[in-house]
C-alpha cells in the first residue's frame, strides 16, 4: 500500500463530484471493514468487482514456475479480497470510458496512474476502455479518487452489471451514419450508471450503439442490447436488437423493433433491464445472460414482458431531458489552427496515409487511427497523444473495439507533421486495418481463465507479419485475426475472418496448449455472422495455420469473393483436411518446443488456471442492502466509541431502516427512501403476514424497529444510543434470518 | 520530504544482438531459484511495445525489468513499489545496490556471459511519486542536495554530473547521474 494515499485524499478534497466522492469513501470504508472481519469475502468480492477491481492470475497464491508449483507468500496470509483471492495479490483495474472517449486531462491522469500504480502500460480492451494490471487493492481508493477528479468512474466496469457502453468510434464523423449516436450513448450511460434497476442481475449486461447497419464498428448484433441509428423521415430513432452475445455459446441478437424513437431509448432500455433482473437466471451462471432468457421465453413473449414493464415505469425526466439540446449535451468541433503543410517526402507516410486515415464526412478532416500492438501503449505515449490531440484537433480521442486509438478532426494538411510526431513516440505504424492489427484478450498473461497464451501468439504473428515470414498482399491485407485465451470470446474471435480460442490437449503425460481455429466470421453488418470452428491445433503450429489458410484463400478464391463467402463455399471438411497434419503433436522427447506456449518458456500446465470473476458473485440486492445496514451500524458503534452519541443513535436507527427496506424490496423494488413509507410496507408485507416472524422469538425483533420509529427524531445520550445500537443489531440479524428463510422457501 | 518508490536504471553498454524476449526465461529462472523472502510473482512481456517497459519481473515489493523506455536505451530498471523504512539516503542506496546486483546477476548468467555488459559510468534515479515530489526545479534541487554526497562517494568526486532527465513537469522527477570516467566505488551488495 502506498504511503501517500492519505496525502492524495487530502489533496483531492473538494475536487471530486459529490456522488463519486461518497461512493469512493464507502468503498474505502469497506476495505477497512473487511480487514477487521466485518464484511463477508463474497460480498466484498462483488463490491470490488462493481468498482472495477478485478482478480488476476495467481491471486490464489500459487504459480507453476515450470518445474513445480510455488506458493506465493504474500504478506497478509489471512486476508482475502474474495473467496480464495489473496489480499496482496496484484489485481487488474478496469476503467470505464463511455463510448471510448477520452479528454486530454483524462489521458494525463491515466498516464500518471499507469506509471505510479501499474507497470507503465495501459491496455485497451474490446469494450473501448482501459485496464491497468498489477494494481494493489489498497491503492484503489486513491486511484478512484484521482480518476474521479477528471470525471472518470470505474463503477460497474466489472461484476453483474451494465458494462461500459460501446459506441462506433467514428460516430459523428462517419460518412454513412444518419446521425451521431454519441449523445445517446452518453445519456444511456449516465442514466443506467448506478441505477437501482441494474443492481440485481445474474450476469453482466452489454449495450452498444452503431451508426449504420453495414459496418462492424459498433457490433450491434452481438450485444444484450444493440442500437443501430436510423431515420424515419426526419425522426431519429434506432433499430433495436436484443439477446445477442458471444461467450462459449454465441447468439445473434434478434430484432425487437425496426424503429425505436429516440425518446423511447432510455425507458425501453430500463424496461429490458428490469425484466432481466426479475426473470433472468441467477443460480446457473452458464445460463444467466439475457440471450438465454430471450431464447427461453421466445421473442414474442419477451416483447410482451418488456412492453408491460415499460407501461408501469414511473416517468423520469432524464429519459428525454438530454434531447432538448443534443449538441449542448455532446458535440465536437474542429480546432482552428493554421498549418504549414510538410511537403518534403517522408518515409512511411504514404502507407500510413493509405491504411490509417478515414476521411470524415466533414470536408478537409480525417480520423487518424493509431495502431496499438496488442492494445498496449505506454503512459508516455498516451501523454504525448493527449498533447497531439489538443495540438491538431479538439483534444478528444476514441478507443476502438479493435483495441486501437483514433484521433479525430485532424485537418488533412496536418497529417504529415502529425505522422512525424507519432513516429517519434513509436506510434507511427501503418496497417491500421491490416491483418497484422491483431486483437487479443489478456489470456494466460494475466487472466485467471486463460488456457493458452493469446498475447504470446498475437505477438508472434505480429513478428512474422512484420518480418515478412507471413507474406501479406492485397488479397489478405484486410482480413481480421482475433485471439482469445479461452472459449469466453473476450477478443470476439467468433467475428474474425481467422479466429482462435485457447484449448488444450494431452499427449503422453504432458498437456499441450492449443487453439481452436474458427474461420469465416463476419465483422461487418454489425457482426453479422459467426465463424465455423474447424479444428484444434497446437499453439506452436498456429502461424503455419495462418500461412496455409491465407494461401488457400489467395489461390482458390473466386473474383470478388470475401473470406466469409470463401469459407462457406469451400466448407469445413476441405479446410480441415488442409490443416490435419498440423494437429499432430510430436513426442515430448522429440520436440519439447510444443510443450511450452508462445512467450512463456515454462513447461505448459493448466494448473495456474483459477476461478474466473467475469461472472461475479451472485450477490442479491438484498444482501448488498443488508450489508450496507451493517456498515451503518458499525459506523454508529465507532461514533459511540468516539463519544458522539447523537450520531451513534441516528446511524443505528438509519441502519434499522436500511435493513427493513432491504426486505421490503423483495416485494417492491421501487420502494421509496421515506422511512414512514418503508415502515408501512414492512408492517403490511412482512409483519402482518408473519413472514418476518422468527420461529422462537416471533415478531419480537420487529418490535424494536416499531418502537424506534415512534421515538424518532430523538436526542441520544450514552445509554439510549447504546440501546439503539443493540436493538438495531438484533433487528438486522433478524432481517438476515428472515431473508434466508424466504430464500429457502422459494 | 520522504522519498519512497525509487527507481534506478542502469544502461547496457550497447544493445546489439540483445533480444528482449530472451529475458523472459532468465527472469523466470530467477523465480525458480528465488530463495529470498521477496515474493516474485510473474514475468510480463511487453517486447512488442516500442519504447516500452520491455520484459518485467513482477514482484510484490519490487519489479525488475529490461527495458528500452522513453529514451529508447536498453537497460535494467529496478523499481521499489512498497514503502520502505529508513532515510532517503538509505532508500536510494538500497535501490542502487539492488539494481547493480541485478545487473551482475544478468552478466553472470551462463547463457549470457560475455553477451551483455552494463555501463556503470552512470545511472538514472526516478521518484515514482508525484504526490511528494514533482519534476520541478525545487524538486531537482532537493534531490541534488540530498543525494550529491552519496553519488560523489560512488563515483569519482570531480566528474559527477547530476541533471534532470526531462523538462516536462508532468513527468516523474528523474535525475541522470553520470561520471566521466568510471563507477569506481561500485556499491557492493
Amino acid at each position: 500500500m502506498k504511503s501517500n494515499n492519505i496525502l492524495w485524499k487530502t489533496r483531492l478534497q473538494g475536487k471530486l463530484p459529490a456522488t463519486l466522492k461518497e461512493e469512493i469513501d464507502i468503498f474505502e470504508r469497506e476495505i477497512e471493514l473487511i480487514k477487521v472481519g466485518k464484511v463477508d469475502e463474497k460480498i466484498f468480492g462483488e463490491t470490488r468487482l462493481r468498482k472495477g477491481a478485478y482478480g488476476q492470475r495467481y491471486d490464489n497464491g500459487k504459480r507453476h514456475d515450470g518445474i513445480k508449483e510455488r506458493v506465493l507468500n504474500f504478506p497478509n496470509k489471512d486476508l482475502f479480497k474474495g473467496p480464495g483471492t489473496y489480499w496482496d495479490a496484484p489485481g487488474m483495474l478496469r476503467i470505464k470510458n463511455p463510448y471510448g472517449g477520452l479528454t486530454p486531462d483524462q489521458m494525463e491522469e491515466l498516464s500518471d496512474l499507469a506509471e505510479e500504480y501499474s507497470d507503465g502500460i495501459l491496455h485497451v480492451t474490446t469494450r473501448q476502455e482501459f485496464q491497468l494490471h498489477f494494481v494493489h487493492i489498497d491503492d484503489t481508493p486513491t486511484i478512484l479518487r484521482r480518476l474521479a477528479s477528471v470525471g472518470i468512474t470505474t463503477r460497474e466496469a466489472c461484476g453483474n452489471s451494465v458494462r461500459n457502453i460501446t459506441t462506433c468510434p467514428i460516430a459523428g464523423v462517419c460518412r454513412d451514419e444518419p446521425f451521431d449516436v454519441t449523445p445517446h450513448s452518453k445519456a444511456l450511460t449516465n442514466f443506467l450508471l448506478g441505477h437501482n434497476d441494474i443492481q440485481d442481475f445474474g450476469r453482466k449486461f452489454k449495450i452498444t450503439f452503431s451508426g449504420c447497419p453495414q459496418h462492424g464498428c459498433g457490433l450491434g448484433k452481438m450485444h444484450e442490447i444493440g442500437f443501430i441509428a436510423k431515420l424515419k423521415g426526419k425522426e431519429r430513432g434506432f433499430e433495436f436488437h436484443v439477446g445477442g452475445g458471444l461467450g462459449p455459446v454465441p447468439f445473434q441478437a434478434q430484432l425487437f423493433d425496426e424503429f425505436l424513437p429516440e425518446k423511447e431509448l432510455l425507458p425501453m432500455s430500463q424496461a429490458v433491464c428490469r425484466v432481466f433482473a426479475r426473470l433472468g437466471e441467477k443460480k446457473n451462471r452458464s445460463q444467466a445472460r439475457l440471450k438465454f432468457l430471450v431464447a427461453k421465453v421466445g421473442m414474442d413473449e419477451f416483447k410482451k414482458l418488456v412492453y408491460a414493464e415499460r407501461k408501469i415505469l414511473i416517468e423520469d425526466k432524464r429519459w428525454t431531458d438530454y434531447l432538448t439540446d443534443l449538441d449542448g449535451y455532446y458535440s465536437e468541433s474542429p480546432k482552428e489552427i493554421s498549418i504549414k503543410k510538410e511537403n518534403k517526402k517522408i518515409a512511411g507516410l504514404e502507407s500510413f496515409t493509405r491504411e490509417n486515415l478515414y476521411f470524415q464526412k466533414q470536408k478537409g478532416y480525417v480520423v487518424v487511427k493509431i495502431n496499438l500492438p496488442l492494445g498496449d501503449l505506454t503512459a508516455h505515449q498516451l501523454r504525448r497523444l493527449s498533447d497531439l490531440s489538443a495540438e491538431y484537433g479538439p483534444g478528444t480521442v476514441r478507443m476502438t473495439p479493435s483495441q486501437d486509438i483514433m484521433l479525430r478532426w485532424i485537418p488533412e494538411d496536418a497529417v504529415p507533421n502529425l505522422y512525424i510526431k507519432l513516429r517519434e513516440i513509436g506510434l507511427g505504424a501503418a496497417g491500421g486495418n491490416a491483418i497484422s492489427n491483431i486483437v487479443s484478450c489478456p489470456g494466460t498473461d494475466t487472466c485467471k481463465l486463460g488456457i493458452s497464451s493469446s498475447r504470446g501468439l498475437a505477438a508472434e504473428l505480429l513478428r512474422q507479419f512484420n518480418s515478412g515470414d507471413i507474406a501479406v498482399d492485397d488479397v489478405i491485407h484486410d482480413l481480421k485475426i482475433k485471439i482469445s485465451g479461452c472459449f469466453n470470446s473476450c477478443s470476439q474471435h467468433h467475428l474474425a475472418d481467422l479466429g482462435f480460442f485457447g484449448v488444450h490437449r494431452k499427449k503422453g503425460n504432458h498437456r499441450v496448449a492449443h487453439f481452436q481455429v474458427v474461420l469465416g466470421g463476419l465483422w461487418s453488418n454489425n457482426g453479422g455472422e459467426y465463424g465455423l470452428p474447424i479444428v484444434a491445433i497446437p499453439s506452436k503450429n498456429i502461424p503455419e495455420v495462418v500461412k496455409r489458410v491465407t494461401t488457400l484463400f489467395k489461390n482458390e478464391k473466386e473474383p470478388e469473393e470475401s473470406f466469409n463467402e470463401f469459407v462457406k463455399r469451400t466448407g469445413r471438411v476441405k479446410i480441415k483436411k488442409e490443416l490435419t497434419d498440423l494437429a499432430e503433436i510430436p513426442d515430448f522427447e522429440k520436440d519439447q518446443s510444443y510443450y511450452s506456449d508462445w512467450g512463456d518458456t515454462r513447461l505448459y500446465t493448466t494448473g495456474d488456471m483459477g476461478i474466473g470473476e467475469c461472472a461475479g458473485e451472485v450477490i442479491s440486492m438484498v444482501d448488498f442492502d443488508l450489508h450496507s445496514a451493517e456498515r451503518e451500524l458499525f459506523d454508529g458503534q465507532i461514533a459511540h466509541e468516539d463519544g458522539d452519541f447523537q450520531k451513534a443513535g441516528d446511524l443505528a436507527f438509519a441502519a434499522m431502516v436500511h435493513g427493513a427496506k432491504a426486505l421490503v424490496k423483495t416485494f417492491d423494488q421501487d420502494i421509496s427512501d421515506d422511512w414512514k413509507i418503508i415502515h408501512q410496507a414492512f408492517k403490511k408485507k412482512l409483519y402482518d403476514t408473519e413472514v418476518f416472524f422468527d420461529p422462537y422469538a416471533k415478531g419480537k425483533f420487529a418490535g424494536y424497529f416499531f418502537d424506534a420509529l415512534k421515538e424518532m427524531p430523538k436526542k441520544f445520550d450514552d445509554p439510549s444510543a447504546k440501546k439503539m445500537i443493540t436493538e438495531s443489531g438484533l433487528f438486522i440479524e433478524a432481517c438476515h434470518a428472515c431473508y434466508l428463510r424466504m430464500d429457502e422457501n422459494k | 520530504m520522504e522519498l519512497q518508490y525509487l527507481m534506478v536504471k542502469i544502461y547496457c553498454a550497447g544493445s546489439e544482438g540483445i533480444i528482449l524476449d530472451d529475458f523472459t526465461p532468465m527472469f523466470n529462472k530467477w523465480i525458480q531459484e528465488n530463495e529470498s523472502d521477496k515474493v516474485l510473482v510473474d514475468v510480463a512481456s511487453y517486447g512488442h511495445v516500442p519504447y516500452g517497459p520491455g520484459i518485467l519481473l513482477i514482484g510484490h515489493d519490487e519489479n525488475y525489468s529490461m527495458e528500452y523506455g522513453v529514451e529508447n536505451k536498453l537497460g535494467l530498471l529496478f523499481s521499489v513499489k512498497e514503502e520502505r523504512a529508513g532515510s532517503n539516503i538509505e532508500r536510494v542506496e538500497y535501490a542502487i545496490k539492488a539494481a547493480v546486483a541485478a545487473c551482475k546477476k544478468i552478466m553472470q548468467d551462463e547463457d549470457y556471459k560475455d553477451k551483455i555488459k552494463f555501463d556503470f559510468n552512470g545511472l538514472v534515479v526516478s521518484i515514482n511519486d508525484r504526490c511528494i515530489v514533482g519534476n520541478t526545479e525545487d524538486g531537482f534541487k532537493f534531490i541534488d542536495a540530498e543525494f550529491k554526497d552519496l553519488f560523489c562517494k560512488y563515483f569519482s568526486k570531480k566528474s559527477v554530473k547530476i541533471e534532470k532527465v526531462s523538462q516536462d513537469p508532468r513527468d516523474r522527477l528523474a535525475i541522470r547521474v553520470s561520471a566521466g570516467d568510471s563507477f569506481v566505488h561500485l556499491p557492493s551488495v
